[in-house]
């Protein structure tokens, strides 16, 4: 797997909750060869099985595809655009940021924000609110009207860069590079016979309302769930003994509220097969997809694996490419020998 | 009720996500009666036990195994150990328990249950500020006599489940103090219906995570897809001090609590008052919940596959959420002698 | 029956059906929808389902919803001097519901006032409390009892033009649209799919009742219809949709974002039959749309709303042109098959 150039080929396809169709075609072009089907679930996501020896146990492995982004809510008089948050973006990082806005055809734009010089001591102290992000595309009204209307997409403009050390950062990296870590081990063991029925997942809706684990869910009813995400890595002055390290392995989450079981069976699997892991407790919740998918129809067992990530939800999130070779190579040994995660229902 | 067999229940270690001791002594209890057990997924169990004819109506009785608990996320060079119950990492509260109810008290870690006491900077070297208001969460260490970071993790490694190590009594006029009578009571009261030769078939189900959000519920709710559920919980009762009329939510000694409404439910209104009726008519006390507050797995069961129809009965507890939760004995025989009339009347209605 | 929207709308607002006790206006509802569905019935929660069946064999099914319940209050405790204390049951401003006509459940009035000397910034809903005129604990329970419903009594008023005014226009209205739709499909041929017409219970505290009733049904597209609010009133965040100007489509609320393919294929229909319509973002708020979304395996969800200024309050405005609009475009979406494009994307 080819990180740095695959993120590169996948920025000019965006996929923000809602309006992940886009991104469809190049990630089927990425999973050719590499599984027995593929489809689109009635939710619109990617839909990937390689089929197992035992037809009866099916293991689910999930990496959400869309990002955070934004939707147009409002043309003010002036062409402004007015946009609404979808999934969560950080306030004091939009000024002045590039944007691109997906109306009849892609424009580019900024944040607007107030020169400082005539807010008040108060308004320079606090953020800029939900209801005051607007969007310049140098338009007028009339202009403006042409072009977009109310309900069209908004993302971050796309950047892909490359940092020291086999750090990369990139716009919407957080859900990138775990479905590009999925891609890797499904790589990894393209040649070889599984145990069990593997289902990967791409799903939309992480950050709006998980349709795509819960139709997923619903259809195969799976024995397992390990859902890759993104956690926080440590920071100057945040406690660091509640948070994860880059370059350390991905993170095996630790979580009262999807059962130990699973959890449990992979850090066995990274131990015993010397993949680099870290552990980080999480108490009642990891994230409202993988804590929503435990308690789905029948239910299933949960775990989440993170790779550590830095400056996320942030239009840079970056993070060391080893920590994705890793995630892929504890999710192959996995799904090589996952007999002993099958919880017997007695 | 064998009170000093539902202590030795309330003493089980039983965290949410690690609720199998619970299961284990329902297990032995059951033994022999000719109940059958099952297990899903996530892991609740769910009992049958055959009566004399099957009931027009599947009626599941439920109540949660899982006790309030914490979690150790690290420790530090000191060795003592860092914990916390709340999803955010940034989260100075620990969920669903007062910081006093945790700190000053005893906990035990884990499947070895590692003994450990909560502590915070003694008073004498607090400031003013600090005497002055309630200490957050990552202001407490849990205290197991380690030396170091590496020995405390060995024995208590990251993830581990914590709860209040914390005995049981009976005191004053019939009332009893125990940790977990949240919700325990539901489990016992199950368990010994059980026992017993019923006229009917009985389906009950005995579920995880609920003080994490009524998780395990949902599951057990839509595998059964029975009729009618009816939830057996523990809840509030405010008649301490000076509080007094619709503030205390509940009150001891009226009885088992039937709710209209709370915080996650609107029960069915025909049930509720056919349960009421059925505890006029036979002359036992039920009380209704003064306020819509709190919630319990009712809110999880109503709206899961086709839907349910639900009520729910509730011991008035007073210090929920605590190491020494307070109840009265009259008021757990009051639900107990409810139980066998509301199985009996939803399975025909 | 009815002979105008008004009279229609006016005899719906006026059966109480606070969330938990919709089942006096579901009884007349199902007298009044009888003639135009197939088969009836009625859910665990109580739900209300009326289905126009089709000859076509292992044909779609298609759900058009609307909650039956308003927002009001619970009693819960009443005071030995016969004083009735109240739990809020949905969004209830305090302020809104402060010194207002009341009528109960078993046809009691009454008036809800707020405790005297409470301070503006501590009102909150459990500050407002109800007196019946009754002077004991015993002279209240003749009347109303613990468990009991009440709500604001306010009839629906003409105002200029085509403008109506009132109390639980929310959402009524929309029960009033779906009835007028039924009646008008049943003069038209058969259809080529399935339509279940479902009157939902307790969307106001948190679209309970949609979830049970669409996971029966199993639609494969549904359309939604409630209120949304207005941004053309004095003091209003700056918004889209305004009163008259014609049906609003929903692309996004709280709870959904509605796939494009189905915002498209609405606003398609409605520029064939020169409908107006708006678009339609709201700031906060949700639907049972995002419910339905969600069902089994995934649903291709849309929604219709109706702009309503005062939402929640005893003067909620709506337009009788844009109830016409919305009629018109539904039954004009229904009868041109537009339903086989409604398509479920990520």
């Amino acid at each position: 797997m080819h990180y740095f150039p695959t993120l590169i080929r996948l920025q000019e396809f965006p996929c923000v909750s809602g309006y992940a169709y886009g991104f469809l075609p190049p990630l089927q072009k990425l999973c050719e060869g590499l599984f027995d089907s593929v489809s689109v679930t009635p939710a619109g996501s990617l839909l990937c099985m390689r089929h197992g020896v035992d037809a009866r146990k099916t293991i689910l492995l999930d990496a959400h595809m869309d990002s955070p982004g934004f939707m147009v809510s409002m043309i003010t008089p002036n062409g402004f655009l007015k946009v609404q948050k979808i999934g969560i973006s950080d306030n004091n990082l939009l000024p002045s940021l590039d944007v691109m806005v997906y109306g009849k055809q892609p424009i580019r734009g900024v944040f607007a924000s107030k020169p400082p010089h005539i807010m008040t001591p108060e308004e320079r102290a606090k953020a800029i609110g939900d209801q005051d992000l607007l969007i310049d595309v140098g338009f007028t009204e009339a202009e403006a009207e042409e072009h977009i209307q109310i309900g069209d997409l908004v993302t971050f403009s796309p950047c892909v860069t490359l940092l020291q050390n086999g750090y990369v950062s990139a716009t919407g990296l957080s859900s990138r590079l775990g479905i590009l870590s999925l891609l890797h081990c499904a790589q990894l063991v393209q040649h070889q016979t599984l145990p069990f029925h593997v289902a990967c997942l791409f799903s939309t809706g992480y950050h709006t309302n998980n349709r795509g684990i819960s139709s997923a869910i619903y259809l195969l009813n799976p024995d397992m769930l390990i859902s890759l995400d993104a956690c926080p890595a440590a920071f100057p002055d945040i406690d660091k003994r509640l948070l994860c390290q880059t370059e350390h392995g991905p993170v095996i989450h630790v979580c009262d509220a999807h059962g130990l079981s699973l959890s449990n069976a992979l850090i066995d699997c990274a131990k015993e097969n010397g993949i680099s892991h870290q552990i980080m407790a999480s108490p009642s919740g990891v994230c409202s997809q993988s804590d929503r998918a435990f308690t789905s129809f029948e239910g299933v067992p949960t775990a989440v694996v993170s790779l550590p990530m830095r400056n996320l939800h942030s239009p840079h999130e970056t993070a060391c490419l080893t920590d994705a070779e890793q995630t892929a190579r504890l999710l192959a040994s996995f799904v090589l020998h996952p007999e002993k995660a099958v919880i017997p229902c007695k | 009720m064998q009170i000093e067999n539902f202590f030795s229940l309330c003493e089980v270690f039983g965290p949410a996500g690690e609720e199998k001791g619970v299961f284990q002594w329902i297990e032995k209890e059951l033994s022999g009666h000719g109940v059958s057990i099952t297990y899903d997924k996530v892991g609740n169990m769910h009992l049958y036990k055959p009566g004399k004819k099957p009931p027009p109506n599947k009626v599941l009785f439920t109540a949660h195994a899982d006790e309030v608990s914490l979690m150790i996320q690290s420790a530090d060079e000191m060795g003592f150990l860092l914990f916390g119950g709340s999803q955010s990492l940034t989260s100075r509260f620990a969920g669903n328990m007062m910081p006093t109810a945790i700190c000053g008290k005893r906990l035990v870690v884990g499947k070895n249950h590692i003994p450990g006491v909560v502590c915070i900077k003694p008073i004498s070297l607090q400031s003013e500020a600090e005497k002055n208001k309630p200490p957050f969460i990552d202001e407490m260490r849990l205290d197991i006599g380690a030396k170091t970071k590496e020995e405390a993790l060995s024995l208590c490694p990251i993830g581990s489940l914590a709860i209040f190590d914390s005995d049981s009594y009976s005191f004053g006029n019939g009332r009893i103090k125990a940790k977990a009578v949240d919700d325990r009571i539901g489990c016992y009261l199950i368990t010994e219906y059980c026992k017993q030769n019923l006229p009917f078939d009985f389906h009950a189900a005995i579920l995880v995570q609920e003080e994490l959000g009524c998780r395990g519920a949902h599951v057990a709710a839509y595998i059964q897809q029975p009729d009618i559920a009816v939830v057996l919980d523990a809840t509030t009762a405010g008649d301490v001090g000076q509080v007094s009329g619709m503030q205390c939510i509940t009150v001891q000694g009226e009885g088992g609590v039937i709710s209209y409404i709370d915080g996650g439910t609107i029960y069915d209104y025909a049930l509720t008052q056919k349960a009421f009726a059925l505890a006029r008519e036979n002359g036992i006390k039920a009380q209704v919940k003064r306020m819509a507050t709190g919630a319990n797995d009712a809110k999880s069961i109503q709206r899961s596959g086709v839907g349910v129809r639900v009520i729910s009965l509730s011991l008035p507890t007073r210090y929920i959420h605590s190491s020494a939760c307070v109840a009265q004995l009259k008021d757990m025989e009051a639900m107990e002698k409810m139980i066998p009339l509301l199985h009996n009347q939803f399975a025909e209605e | 029956m009815f002979n105008s929207h008004y009279a229609l709308m006016k005899e719906f607002a006026s059966r109480l059906s606070v969330s938990g006790r919709e089942h006096d206006f579901s009884n007349d509802l199902k007298a009044w929808m009888k003639p135009f569905a197939d088969t009836v019935s009625t859910d665990a929660m109580g739900n209300l389902l009326l289905v126009k069946k089709t000859a076509v064999l292992d044909a779609p099914r298609l759900l058009l919803t609307a909650h039956m319940d308003q927002v009001g209050f619970m009693v819960t405790h009443i005071e030995n001097n016969g004083y009735i204390r109240l739990s809020p049951v949905g969004s209830v401003n305090p302020i809104a519901y402060s010194n207002i006509p009341v009528k109960f459940s078993r046809g009691s009035k009454g008036i809800l006032v707020a405790e005297t000397n409470c301070k503006p910034e501590e009102m909150k809903p459990n500050k407002l409390y109800a007196d019946i005129g009754t002077i004991s604990l015993k002279e209240t329970e003749k009347y109303v009892q613990v468990g009991d419903v009440c709500a604001i009594d306010v009839p629906l008023m003409k105002l200029k033009g085509s403008r109506i005014a009132g109390a639980a226009l929310d959402n009524k209205a929309s029960c009033a649209i779906i009835y007028k739709i039924a009646q008008l499909l049943s003069a038209e041929e058969a259809l080529p799919f399935e339509v279940g017409f479902a009157f939902t219970v307790q969307e106001e505290v948190g679209c309970r009742g949609s979830k049970t009733i669409a996971y029966s049904f199993a639609p494969s597209y549904a359309l939604n219809f409630d209120v949304t609010p207005c941004y053309d009133t004095i003091g209003s965040i700056p918004g889209n949709v305004r009163l008259g100007k014609g049906a609003a489509i929903k692309i996004r609320d709280n709870t959904v974002i509605v796939c494009k393919t189905i915002v498209d294929s609405l606003e398609q229909t409605a520029k064939e039959e020169s409908i107006p319509i708006q678009r339609e973002i709201i700031a906060s708020g949700g639907s049972d749309t995002g419910v339905l979304q969600l069902t089994r395996q995934g649903v291709a969800a849309g929604s219709l709303s109706l702009p309503c200024r005062h939402i929640h309050t005893g003067t909620e405005t709506i337009d009788s042109k844009d109830f016409d609009a919305i009629v018109q475009l539904a039954l004009a979406w229904i009868m041109k098959g537009k339903v086989f494009e409604f398509e479920s994307l990520g």
